[in-house]
């Protein structure tokens, strides 16, 4: 149709491909070919003492595989982010909503209060989390000070603190992506279920959580796929004991000189999070979209 | 269905009052319209029955029930809206069961109202369809069925027909009617379109600026305005402004001196001062300019507008006013600037005072 349009404006082809093109040229160059280039490195050996050997092997990819420290940290990964996603929906959804149902200054005061954050890096925002979650830090200071506790908590390297972190980071993410689509779902459609019988709770259920699927979707995609590829937030804020998937490959590659190694561990963590938003998308559609044309 | 009460509703954003006291009764099987300009505080009024605004004063009493602090999802109301609200995630089957799937009803059972809702508008083969993939005036229609099928104790239609053309209106207008009648709903319907209201309702509830004006049949509205608003916003009237010279003897503005009645319209002693007289379009007769009776005033043709069925003519006295007439058919083809004898019965003209 685009393409017919096109024909009678213009009188030449012009098809949507042809002007997709140089798009698709500047993805490929800044996308492919670094990827290709590492998938290439993966397959190298590596000899302590030598910097990299040309090779075509599947042994790093074996070594990570057969290690349980390895597996054990891209389990880790996994979790954290499975629950870090878990967390930012829960919270990111009522924010969201009020977002979306706001109105005038108070929502703009909203938007800033949301949007804000994201000029700070995340190294210095875990550097803020950092002065907060020691033991002299300021929760602690006001928590002792209160008397709430009675003996300082000891946030600071354990999964808690990458985890408040990282939701930190990611809900300004999710809570803008889920706005979208609830401002996209007229009041009256609510109205019109409150009418019917269902309350709040019933409305959300059966007419806003479905409508705003798609929006949940992407939202949840996002922070997984955050989270997944972390690396400031749980190297400050987790320590030298708390290793997740995004630190591993740096230490890899930048202390241990293994670039083999850390190139095999990044296409492992690129797969993984593939699979895993895929099988997700597919869960979730089956579950909300069926008999929708 | 249920008696409606509404008492004292009150509604103030700020300092400004989008409804004020404002009380009705729409009674068990009855039709009511709301009625009035934009803005006047029709959509407002009925959100307030349906329970999506809290009133700042009064109360809304369904058959027994002082339903006033009640939640929307509670007071099984049932609601047409504007723009029909449908779920566009269900289909028009499922759209139409959400209310009685709320109702904790069982699968048979729904699926026998549905079924039922969706003959009585017709729509039973689209039930599988989702709201897109219908027209507007099929997607009223299921937004009807959706409100109906629940027994709602009252019916609220927010200008159910403001969507739809001019030609589908009319024969929705007779639908909506009479599957009203057929169901006995108690039922209060908003609109601006006072075509509508005086064809459909048993009784109009007319308002301006958030305060009823008049509640009547379309007849007493018609017939017996109480106040030059109503006059002018229900039917046509021709407006002459002027003073009550002496009991029965009015002088315009422009100075014709005038018949009018002793009483105002709502039955007043019309006193000596500023007032208005009203005359209905149908109630003024032209003549050939040489005619003579019944005694009447010189004036000429301003403007002919042809609707069809009748014929506007709106009409320069000599003394300076303008006045319209309906006619059904012209005796002889008048045209702008034509003299003519203009006359009408004293009986058929109201004074305001206001
Ligand atoms: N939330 C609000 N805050 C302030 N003013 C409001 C609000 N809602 C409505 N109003 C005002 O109240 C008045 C009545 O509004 P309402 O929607 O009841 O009018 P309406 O009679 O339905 O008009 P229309 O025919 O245009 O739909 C309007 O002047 C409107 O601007
Ligand atoms: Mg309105």
């Amino acid at each position: 149709m685009t393409r017919t349009t096109f024909d009678r404006e213009n009188g030449s082809v012009l098809s949507a491909a042809t002007l997709a093109a140089p798009a698709t040229l500047l993805v490929a160059a800044g996308l492919v070919v670094p990827l290709a280039i590492l998938l290439r490195y993966s397959l190298n050996q590596f000899i302590p003492g030598q910097f990299m050997t040309e090779a075509l092997t599947l042994e790093n990819y074996v070594r990570f595989v057969a290690d349980p420290y390895f597996r054990g940290i891209l389990g880790q990964t996994i979790g954290i982010a499975a629950l870090v996603t878990a967390i930012c929906i829960v919270i990111g959804f009522p924010l969201a909503y009020v977002l979306a149902r706001a109105g005038g200054r108070f929502k703009s005061l909203l938007i800033l209060a949301i949007v804000l954050p994201l000029f700070v890096g995340n190294a210095v925002r875990a550097a803020g989390w950092m002065i907060a979650f020691g033991t002299n830090g300021v929760v602690n200071y006001v928590g002792l000070g209160l008397g709430i506790l009675n003996q300082p908590l000891e946030i600071m390297y354990t999964p808690t603190a990458v985890i408040i972190g990282i939701v930190a980071v990611n809900l300004p993410f999710v809570i803008l992506s889920f706005q979208t689509v609830l401002e996209g779902i007229s009041r009256s459609v609510e109205e019109a279920a409150f009418n019917l019988g269902a309350g709040p709770l019933a409305t959300t259920r059966r007419i806003i959580l479905p409508l705003a699927m798609p929006g949940i979707i992407s939202g949840a995609t996002l922070s997984f796929i955050l989270t997944m590829n972390a690396y400031a937030t749980p190297v400050l804020l987790g320590g030298p004991s708390f290793v997740m998937m995004g630190p591993l490959v740096y230490s890899q590659v930048m202390t241990q000189m293994n670039w083999p190694f850390g190139a095999a561990a990044s296409f492992i963590l690129m797969l993984a999070t593939l699979v895993l938003t895929t099988i997700g998308h597919l869960i979730v559609q089956r579950r909300y979209s069926s008999g929708r044309n | 269905m249920s008696r409606l009460v509404v008492s004292g509703l009150t509604k103030i954003y700020g300092n400004f009052a989008a409804a004020k006291d404002v009380s009705f009764e729409v009674g068990e099987g009855e039709l009511v319209s709301l009625l009035g300009p934009s803005g006047c505080g029709k959509t407002t009024t009925l959100r307030m029955i349906a329970g999506f605004i809290t009133p700042t004063r009064g109360s809304v009493t369904i058959g027994e029930d002082d339903v006033t602090r009640i939640a929307p999802w509670s007071r099984n109301t049932g609601m047409v809206f504007q723009n029909y609200a449908l779920f566009p995630h269900m289909t028009v089957a499922q759209n139409v069961a959400f209310g009685l799937e709320m109702r904790r009803i069982g699968g048979a059972e729904v699926r026998e109202r549905v079924q039922s809702a969706l003959q009585m508008v017709r729509l039973d083969h689209l039930a599988d369809r989702y709201p897109r993939n219908i027209s507007g005036g099929q997607q009223q229609r299921v937004a009807l069925a959706r409100a109906v099928a629940i027994r709602p104790r009252v019916l609220l239609l927010d200008e159910p027909l403001s969507n739809l053309d001019a030609k589908l209106r009319e024969q929705v207008r007779i639908e909506i009617r009479t599957l009203q009648q057929e169901l006995k709903l108690t039922t209060i319907m908003v609109t601006h379109d006072q075509d509508e209201a005086l064809t459909m309702s048993d009784r109009l509830i007319l308002m301006e600026g958030g305060v009823v004006q008049q509640i009547g049949t379309p007849r007493e509205l018609y017939n017996r305005p109480r106040s030059r608003f109503v006059a002018d916003f229900v039917g046509q009237s021709s407006f002459i402004e002027g003073e009550v010279v002496a009991p029965g003897q009015f002088r315009s503005i422009q100075g014709a001196l005038l018949s009018c009645p002793e009483r105002d319209a709502s039955g007043a002693t019309l006193n000596t001062g500023k007032a208005t007289l009203a005359i209905r379009p149908e109630a003024i007769r032209l003549g050939p300019a040489a005619e003579t009776a019944p005694p009447g005033h010189a004036g000429k043709v301003e403007f002919v507008s042809y609707l069809g069925s009748r014929i506007d003519v709106h009409v320069r006295l000599a003394t300076g006013e303008a006045v319209i007439s309906t006619l059904r058919d012209l005796a002889e083809p008048l045209s702008v600037g034509d003299p003519c004898h203009v006359s009408w019965a004293d009986a058929s003209v109201t004074a305001f005072t206001a």
